[in-house]
């Protein structure tokens, strides 16, 4: 899917996290590690929720999210988002997904290898 | 400026966030979630939020934490991981008490990095029941010490 300004802008109002770095170029020239707009990490952690949660069966079957941030996301990218599962407990009837989300550069926004998602199967 | 690490353990006052329909669909629409329960369910009903919603009931912390002038941190920071732990899900017409703790800090010169932790409780319920727990790491830059510092 595409991460382009409006999508960023609409997630700093739908969130409350308006730090300007998402979408005043001005800012981001100074702050940013690409020197320019970046999406926000946690809108590249919520595709990863709303993949997980859909293929969970809704949100009450969603025990944590974890998520973490590698590389920046530049606004204007393409990315993919996945969920492969990693582990399935039956004692605790849980299913552990190892979750990503990439550029289209190769750019791991967030790093399946340490962001996981927990559903509860039952 | 380093991070002040006299400041790891500090509880910010605890916040009430009451969570609306509205918002929370305009965060399923912004996300790309499911809006289907949020749409149909008829006005009252106490609709699940996506998981991923509890980053705007806890997204005040983040002010809380770096705008606080005894830790002297600023807004050039990056947002390193982030975790929800959930005992059940945010619900539409929750009123929800949210407790900001700063629960380590690591200073290491130009790049200081801070875990904060989040605890959302139920204030609707007599035993302030647990709903979900945020854990965050934010890595905190201090480009402008051209000595380096420490």
């Amino acid at each position: 899917m595409l991460v382009d300004l409006p999508a960023v802008v609409r997630y700093a109002g739908a969130s409350g996290d308006l730090n300007p770095l998402h979408y005043d170029p001005a800012v981001a020239q100074r702050i940013s590690p690409t020197e320019d707009v970046i999406a926000h990490g946690m809108l590249a952690m919520a595709l990863t929720s709303a993949l997980v949660t859909d293929w969970a069966g809704g949100p009450e079957h969603v025990r944590s999210l974890t998520a973490s941030f590698k590389k920046p996301c530049p606004v204007g990218s393409t990315v993919t988002v996945s969920g492969t599962v990693v582990e399935i407990d039956d004692q605790q009837a849980t299913a552990t997904l190892a979750v990503a989300v990439t550029t289209t550069d190769g750019d791991r926004v967030v790093v399946g290898r340490t962001s996981r998602a927990v559903i509860a199967l039952s | 400026m380093a991070l002040n690490p006299d400041r790891e353990g500090y509880v910010h006052p605890a916040y009430t966030y009451e969570v609306s329909r509205e918002k929370v669909r305009e965060y399923a629409i912004a996300t790309g979630a499911d809006t289907t329960d949020i749409d149909g369910d008829e006005p009252g009903t106490a609709t699940a939020a996506p998981p991923a919603f509890a980053a705007a009931v806890t997204g005040r912390s983040l002010p809380m934490v770096v705008d606080d002038p005894q830790l002297g941190a600023t807004w050039d920071l990056l947002h390193v991981s982030q975790s929800f732990d959930f005992s059940r899900p945010v619900r539409v017409g929750d009123v929800l008490s949210c407790t900001t703790r700063v629960d380590r800090i690591l200073t290491r010169g130009r790049a200081d990095l801070i875990d904060v932790v989040v605890d959302v409780a139920d204030v609707a319920d007599r035993g302030g029941e647990s709903v979900l727990r945020a854990s965050s790491t934010l890595m905190v830059f201090d480009r402008g010490d051209a000595d380096g510092g420490a």
